[in-house]
């Protein structure tokens, strides 16, 4: 897996702050981007919840004013989410698919997937172990396009 | 046992945002203390996390001057944790607008935080007077 991060870094760990993410200093929550064959990984860091889902937005956002619509967001490193969270998800999840490509959640530990499980998200995305495994949906030929 | 030897803490909060994940932390300290299972535990704070961020976004009178006061409570058979706040009436025990399958039929990015909130407990409670929302939590 290429872990060169480029373009933006969303984080208040930012050394070289972007000038229109506001940095918050009490922020737990991070994104950072990679690519893994065709797909753009969005990797996940810390609480996200209605105070940093600002910040996945932005991210979300930007991947796809660059063109990335094959996204799969890695969600190891996330330690909660909340409904403001749920709502960046299904916000992003058509024009992912509009665009010839998907929004996959990939590697989420049991705790936060339960948020998901409890209002039936994975009945409209897909969710995948590991993020080798959502990458390799983009890298089938005429990889098919949501869940249901 | 009386009412003050129930109560477990008091937490006075801002009106905006980031002040949550500080609410999130006592609650989830609240619920070790009166032994609360993992699970249980897990929900309560994700129960308190989505009411104190639906007042903060819609209900609070004035955003830049308010505070929203949570209490625990240990009770009989589990905790319970009240936000009380002035503003608007705001009753997250009436029905939703959609069901839960319905928002995913119609890609709702708004409105899952009261949905999760009666699956993630046992019971919610709600009264307004005088200008003041009381939302109570229970976890078992």
């Amino acid at each position: 897996m290429d872990r060169r991060t480029y373009g933006l870094r969303l984080s208040h760990t930012l050394t070289k702050p972007t000038s229109h993410i506001k940095l918050e200093p009490m922020s737990s929550f991070s994104v950072s981007f990679s690519r893994l064959g065709a797909a753009h990984v969005l990797s996940l860091a810390g609480d996200l919840d209605a105070h940093t889902a600002p910040e996945f937005e932005a991210a979300l956002e930007a991947s796809l004013a660059a063109g990335d619509a094959r996204i799969v967001a890695d969600g190891a490193g996330l330690s909660y989410v909340s409904s403001a969270g749920l709502g960046v998800f299904m916000a992003f999840l058509e024009p992912a698919r509009a665009r010839g490509g998907d929004l996959v959640i990939a590697a989420l530990p049991e705790r936060v997937f339960e948020t998901f499980d409890l209002l039936g998200f994975p009945e409209v995305f897909r969710f995948t172990p590991t993020v080798a495994e959502a990458a390799a949906l983009f890298d089938a030929p005429g990889h098919a396009e949501g869940a249901s | 046992m009386s009412r003050a030897a129930d109560r477990l803490g008091q937490l006075r909060l801002a009106g905006h945002t980031g002040e949550l994940a500080r609410l999130r932390r006592a609650v989830a300290a609240w619920a070790e203390a009166s032994r609360l299972g993992e699970a249980a535990a897990r929900r309560l704070v994700q129960a308190v996390d989505e009411a104190a961020a639906n007042a903060i976004e819609h209900g609070l009178a004035d955003r830049t001057r308010a505070r929203i006061v949570a209490e625990a409570r240990r009770t009989a058979d589990g905790l319970t944790v009240s936000l009380r706040y002035r503003g608007p009436r705001f009753d997250p025990t009436a029905p939703p607008a959609l069901s839960p399958a319905e928002a995913l039929r119609a890609r709702a990015v708004h409105g899952y935080g009261l949905l999760l909130i009666g699956r993630l407990v046992a019971d919610v409670g709600y009264d307004y007077a005088r200008g003041v929302n009381e939302v109570r939590l229970t976890a078992r």
